[in-house]
């Protein structure tokens, strides 16, 4: 899908009535980092977002805002309650590379011959740390995953996100934290060309490794892989990336992605 | 912005954190993927009479719309963790999600109540500028400027912003009930989208000269 064709479908991508292959191909179009085609979609929801000023609108009382949170509130218990310690979450990987993607050039042969590299963010984490909440946005890895946070006090898996996303996969991790593994389940994953696969970090708060292990895709486009050790560690985020089999690679020359 | 301290606050308890209210949105979505409940709070404070307006002009019913409301804030909380704040402000995003979520419980009731919230007849933004006395003058001057803007559109382009963003109709049902091709929908739904910012544009560049 290209530009023209893109913004001609925006209006129906903000509204969410396209096609599911449209939204899909939208999506991935935006998620490449087109700067056009995003600040045409930005507009787009800032004119949205002022068409509604016209809506009227009284002061929502107090005891209405508390009716609307403990609401929210309640589901957020019970979710907790239900999800144990599982979450499904999606893994964007984008397709090989091409001239136009906005990848850093860093000189590393591998990056130009994997099957592009990109990442995703996705995170892996919970603990039973309040302090959880206090982490400094500079503490996300450097390759600007725009990831995510973790969910502080819960087992419970939720996030991803990548800025580059051709298209998508979806990986469910358990993290067991008392026993120091995590266990990765990846589906509808593409196979890559010889000499690249696909590696799964687990990082600290500070983006520094604790554990990697190489992901081997068989033919259903299914991957599991366990990585254990983990135990008091803080482990807080897991991505994938793609890499040449000539590695082994310092973790921060595997920077992908600038900013859009 | 990770200094101002997260507490989940107590239901019981109504007390606001102030420094809440110093963060930005883009800084509240933040600590709400990490889980912080007293962000989630705050954003409730500043949009959410906005996303309650927005839900109960679609639903037009006060329980459906109640639901509604919490329901968007539910799929933010759901969601923070993917959202993007380079890719748009979250008001738009709430109020999309709001419209959204409104049309999804409209499909689930089956039954389109008729009302008389607002002008029915396609292209009248009337008493959608009747605004609210208990709303503050420039959210008041917001929205002149806004109605003025939708009353400057060609009555084609106008018509179908009623319907897709005030009666919360999609794109199909409008070809379906103007008897238009689905492609002529879409692009007058977004000639309109394109006209509106450039009269808004004008207005508020009047507005700053004046």
């Amino acid at each position: 899908m290209n530009c023209t064709e893109v913004q001609e479908n925006l209006p129906l991508f903000v509204l969410g009535e396209l096609e599911a292959s449209e939204m899909s191909r939208v999506n991935q179009h935006l998620g490449s980092g087109c700067p056009s085609c995003i600040a045409e979609w930005k507009s787009i929801q800032q004119t949205i977002g002022e068409l509604y000023e016209v809506v009227p609108t009284a002061p929502l009382a107090v005891d209405r805002q508390d009716a609307i949170f403990a609401d929210v509130e309640t589901k957020i218990r019970n979710s907790t309650a239900v999800a144990d310690s599982t979450s499904t979450i999606a893994v964007n990987i984008p397709p090989a590379p091409e001239a136009t993607l906005n990848w850093r050039r860093n000189g590393l042969a591998y990056l130009l011959t994997c099957a592009g590299g990109l990442l995703v963010g996705m995170i892996v984490f919970s603990e039973l740390n309040p302090q959880q909440n206090n982490r400094q946005p500079n503490s996300l890895p450097p390759w600007n995953s725009q990831t995510i946070p973790a969910i502080p006090s819960r087992v419970v898996l939720r996030s991803m996100n990548s800025s580059h996303a051709d298209f998508e996969i979806s990986a469910t991790v358990v993290y067991d934290f008392t026993g120091g593994e995590i266990h990765f389940f990846g589906r509808e994953m593409e196979q890559l060309p010889d000499g690249s696969r696909y590696v799964l970090w687990i990082l600290d708060e500070q983006g520094q490794p604790l554990k990697s292990a190489s992901l081997y895709v068989d033919d259903q486009g299914t991957s599991k892989a366990v990585l254990i050790g983990l135990e008091n560690t803080r482990a807080h985020q897991g991505i994938v990336t793609i890499e040449s089999d000539d590695g082994p690679l310092p973790l921060g020359e595997t920077e992908l992605s600038t900013a859009l | 912005m990770n200094e101002h301290h997260c507490e989940s606050p107590s239901l019981q308890s109504h007390e606001h954190e102030p420094a809440m209210s110093l963060l930005s949105d883009e800084q509240l979505v933040f600590q709400i993927s990490s889980g912080c409940e007293g962000s989630l709070r705050e954003v409730i404070r500043r949009y959410g009479a906005k996303v309650d307006a927005v839900c109960r002009l679609i639903c037009r019913d006060e329980l459906d719309a109640n639901s509604t409301t919490s329901e968007v804030f539910w799929e933010l909380w759901q969601r923070a963790t993917s959202y993007d704040t380079r890719r748009g402000e979250l008001k738009s995003y709430l109020m999309m999600l709001a419209r959204s979520r409104s049309i999804d419980r409209q499909r689930a009731q089956r039954s389109r109540k008729e009302h008389s919230l607002l002008a029915v007849d396609a292209g009248n933004f009337r008493l959608l500028s009747q605004l609210s006395p208990e709303e503050p003058v420039s959210q008041a001057e917001r929205a002149q400027s806004v109605h003025q803007a939708l009353n400057q559109l060609p009555e084609a382009q106008r018509q179908v912003i009623h319907l897709a963003f005030f009666e919360g109709c999609t794109h199909i049902r409008i070809a379906a009930d103007l008897h238009l091709p689905l492609g002529t929908v879409k692009t007058r739904i977004r000639n309109g989208l394109m006209e509106l910012r450039c009269l808004l544009s004008k207005l508020h560049t009047q507005e700053d000269s004046a």
